[in-house]
């Protein structure tokens, strides 16, 4: 992939673009320490060895068949207690460059992407970098299955599983970063409702009763998302409780 | 980009384990391949590069003693790095690496002490003094609240 012709203003203007690496973030944050970057500088590999879930899991995705990048922005007009906005942000972006290309895509809370039946499509991990009440840098790292038609799990699917047809990673990397500038430049602007809002009109299971477990299971409902982030589940008894991603497991 | 800038990327790239590595912007194009013959650790250069991923140096013993003389609970002057957010708070990039800042250390402004997590975004923070780590106040991958004091720093000009 040696040319993309995302139409930016400034994401993706310097592609670096790796053979082979262990994380995409990982290259990322070196190119920070180094000062080899600017606001946009996106990194992209073919093979990722060591790709990064959280913090204990890995992301593995096949080789030359997927998308696995990671973004440079710097935020720093974001307070960091505005943290998650910038992940919902990061995600409505995903979301929009999904619609272009296959169509209405679901996030599940925080940050993985589902297609309509509830299956994994990608993933992303963000890692931050903070100066005092405020963001410094900020690395976006984004795996989207593309043209994988095997999966080793039951629940994980690509575009291409879905639509029946291949891609050009080119262009799903370019509707994406076109759409990531967008979100991104909405959240500088103070949109702070309607990235919010965008974000729970995509909300996997929102406002449905189904089955979690924290510790028990039980059934309950998405209610939303509080500002700092914490899911905020009903329960049957009308108590409603907010998880932070380890305690609570989807059933 | 600037001599001096491609120089960097240079030693990063001989410093990552990459073996190839393909630079494209509006400006131009890059292409670096190692050969694979060529010593992975070959640190010659000794100006002054940081090198990626590596943990953070101890500081030379001498100036170590020189600030404990006059330390020693005298409470003075210590100032606290805080916690910026809820979340959990980590002593290392992963449960593998190192540890940012041990006891004793001294960090420089900007310097990254310690990772705090919260809702999956894992968050640097970076100390705004310099000075020496005179206590760590939290356990590694213990829960934090916002604002809660983190590390003890003696400040130092």
């Amino acid at each position: 992939m040696h040319k993309i012709l995302a139409n930016t203003i400034f994401l993706g203007k310097d592609l670096i673009n790796l053979t082979e690496c262990h994380s995409t973030n990982e290259i990322a944050r070196n190119l920070i320490k180094n000062g080899a970057y600017r606001e946009g500088t996106v990194v992209i590999t073919d093979k990722q060895t060591r790709g990064k879930g959280q913090r204990n899991s890995t992301w593995h995705a096949a080789t030359g068949l997927n998308l696995t990048f990671s973004i440079i922005l710097t935020p720093g007009f974001l307070p960091v207690h505005q943290h998650f906005y910038f992940n919902m942000a990061m995600a409505n972006g995903v979301l929009s460059g999904l619609a272009t290309l296959y169509g209405e895509v679901q996030i599940k809370w925080p940050n993985d992407f589902l297609s309509a039946e509830g299956k994994k499509l990608g993933g992303m991990l963000i890692e931050n970098s903070l100066s005092g009440r405020l963001f410094d840098t900020s690395v976006i790292g984004i795996g989207i299955n593309v043209n994988q038609f095997s999966f080793p799990v039951p629940n994980a699917t690509s575009l291409a599983s879905l639509t029946g047809k291949s891609y050009e990673l080119a262009m799903v990397l370019a509707a994406l970063l076109g759409a990531l500038e967008e979100q991104y430049l909405k959240l500088k602007d103070g949109a702070l409702e309607a990235i919010k809002r965008r974000y729970l009109d995509h909300l996997y299971r929102l406002g449905s009763w189904a089955e979690y477990n924290d510790g028990h299971q039980f059934t309950g409902k998405i209610l939303g998302v509080a500002p700092s982030g914490h899911l905020l589940i009903s329960k049957q008894n009308g108590e409603t409780q907010s998880y932070e991603p380890k305690q609570i497991r989807f059933i | 980009m600037k001599a001096k800038e491609i120089q960097e990327l240079i030693d990063f790239i001989s410093n990552s384990g990459l073996a190839e590595v393909k630079i494209e912007t509006d400006e131009f194009k890059l292409s670096i391949k190692k050969h694979a013959e060529a010593p992975a650790a070959k640190a010659v250069e000794n100006h002054y590069t940081p090198i990626p991923a590596a943990a953070p140096n101890p500081e030379p013993a001498t100036q170590k003693e020189a600030v404990s003389e006059s330390n020693e609970h005298a409470n003075r002057s210590l100032l606290e790095v805080k916690s910026p957010m809820i979340g959990t708070f980590y002593r290392s990039a992963n449960p593998d690496a190192d540890f940012f800042v041990n006891i004793g250390d001294t960090i420089q402004k900007g310097q990254t002490v310690c990772i705090i997590e919260a809702m999956k975004l894992f968050n640097e923070v970076e100390s705004e003094i310099s000075g020496k780590v005179v206590k760590v106040l939290v356990e590694d991958a213990s829960p934090v609240e916002y604002d809660q004091p983190l590390f003890l720093i003696e400040p130092q000009d």
